[in-house]
């Protein structure tokens, strides 16, 4: 069921796309909401996922709806299924 | 700066969370969003700050604005202030106005009296200060100055800003010529008797002391040399003769005459703009006859005259009153006249004699002059040859 899902959501293109560049930026397409955003950390709700971005000097710019982009010196990148955070 | 404008947010609240939500929800595009201790701080457009407010004020957010500079708040800030830009734009329609007017006639080469024939000649043809430059046709212009100046032997125009340049080169002077050339005849102007006769050229047809009749002819340009030689000349000489002048004078008892009323003399003054005069005063004159007298004091820039100045214009009122004559009034009047007369026609004239017959009746005064007098009579008349 789960892999019919993932089948459909890579179908019509409703997975979350997720780009790094270099510690810099970070770019998440296709997400859903933002949940925090302070100069450590972002917490974005994609779909089906919640992204982490860990950083120093993190600002989100959010220039078109749908995505999320994240600058500033950026350490780790995390992707937790929703439902599934400890 | 930005076109549209941009603002810088500083928002304090709990409800940080909601907002980020909200912001996410209703497309509210932001950049430099970054939240530390429960304060965000970031930037969205100046049309996204409106729905960031609502969303501050439902949230009971604390929220702090601050407009960076852009082309919509300069718009902003000048739409404040009208003035400045009904300044602008009167600038602009005031320098576009005058770098299209005539302002100044400059007119290179010849001497003032040319320029002033000139700036005349512009003048009938409805070029003056204020008209307006790209209507002007230079080429008919300089062709018609061309042919009806006699002074201006080539001429070119062109406008430097409101500034008409006319480029003259004055036709050389030439020499006086006779145009008396043609052989011709002298005759008698009017009816009289030959009392004395000089002959320059031409042969005298008349005798002295003979009557002649008006049209007749007293020299001959047909000059006959032998039998079957003649000549055509020119005749010159005076040809004086004797005959009568009458002249009527009238004075009527009671007449109509001009009086003026200087004590009552006043003047008004007008804002002379180019061809426009503005009246500086409120009160209208009442429907009496004046007598004007115009003066242009015109204002200078560094020694350019401009087309603006103050008209004074004086007016002195009159009226035709009538006027009752006494007879020794009017008989004064009449040799008055009588003098005028002779002072201004018969001044050619030697008078020898004359008779004078006054009657009075109940309209007025009559003086009747019968002048004999020695006048040249004679008159030059072409001879038409084949």
């Amino acid at each position: 069921m789960n892999s019919m899902v993932e089948k459909i959501r890579k179908m019509f293109y409703m997975n979350s796309c997720i780009s790094v560049l270099d510690n810099k930026q970070v770019l998440v397409e296709n997400c859903k909401s933002l949940l925090e955003c302070n100069e450590i950390l972002v917490r974005i709700v994609a779909a089906g996922y919640i992204v982490e971005v860990w950083g120093r000097g993190l600002t989100t710019n959010n220039y078109s709806s749908g995505s999320v982009m994240v600058k500033g010196e950026i350490q780790s990148v995390s992707v937790t299924k929703r439902g599934e955070r400890k | 700066m930005s076109v549209f404008g941009k603002i810088r947010f500083v928002i304090k609240g709990d409800n940080i969370s909601r907002l980020l939500k909200l912001i996410f929800d209703e497309n509210i595009t932001c950049a430099g969003l970054s939240e530390n201790s429960g304060t965000l701080t970031g930037q969205c457009s100046l049309k996204d700050s409106y729905p960031l407010e609502r969303a501050c004020i439902d949230l009971d957010l604390e929220y702090e604005f601050q407009e960076d500079k852009s082309l919509v708040s300069a718009v902003r800030w000048l739409w404040g202030r009208k003035g400045i830009l009904v300044g602008a734009l009167v600038g602009t329609l005031l320098v576009t106005f005058l770098s299209n007017t005539v302002l100044k006639i400059n007119v290179i080469g010849g001497d003032e009296k040319l320029a002033e024939d000139i700036v005349d000649f512009l003048e009938t043809k409805g070029v003056t200060y204020g008209s307006f430059m790209p209507q002007l046709d230079f080429f008919d212009l300089e062709i018609s100055m061309k042919q009806e100046l006699d002074q201006v032997a080539w001429v070119g125009m062109y406008d430097t800003g409101g500034t008409l340049n006319v480029d003259v080169v004055p036709a050389t002077e030439t020499p006086n010529v006779s145009q008396h050339r043609l052989p011709s005849d002298l005759v008698a102007a009017r009816d009289g008797q030959i009392v004395r006769a000089e002959v320059y050229g031409g042969q005298l047809a008349v005798p002295v002391g003979s009557g002649v009749h008006k049209g007749q002819l007293l020299v001959s340009g047909e000059v006959k040399l032998s039998e079957d030689k003649t000549v055509f000349r020119r005749s010159v000489g005076k040809i004086y003769a004797e005959y009568t002048d009458k002249a009527v004078f009238e004075c009527p008892f009671v007449s109509e005459r001009k009086i003026v009323d200087e004590q009552e003399a006043f003047k008004q003054k007008y804002l002379s703009f180019f061809s426009l005069d503005i009246p500086l005063f409120t009160s209208s004159p009442s429907d009496e006859l004046y007598q004007t007298d115009e003066h242009i004091s015109k204002l200078s820039f560094l020694g350019m005259k401009l087309p603006v100045g103050i008209k004074t214009v004086n007016c002195t009122p009159y009226e035709f009153r009538p006027v009752r004559y006494t007879r020794k009034q009017a008989t004064a009047e009449v040799y008055k006249l009588k003098s005028n007369y002779e002072t201004n026609l018969l001044s050619d004239c030697e008078i020898k004699d004359s008779e004078e017959h006054l009657t009075v009746d109940e309209t007025g005064v009559k003086l009747t002059v019968s002048y004999t007098v020695v006048s040249d009579i004679a008159l030059e008349k072409e001879i038409l040859l084949k």
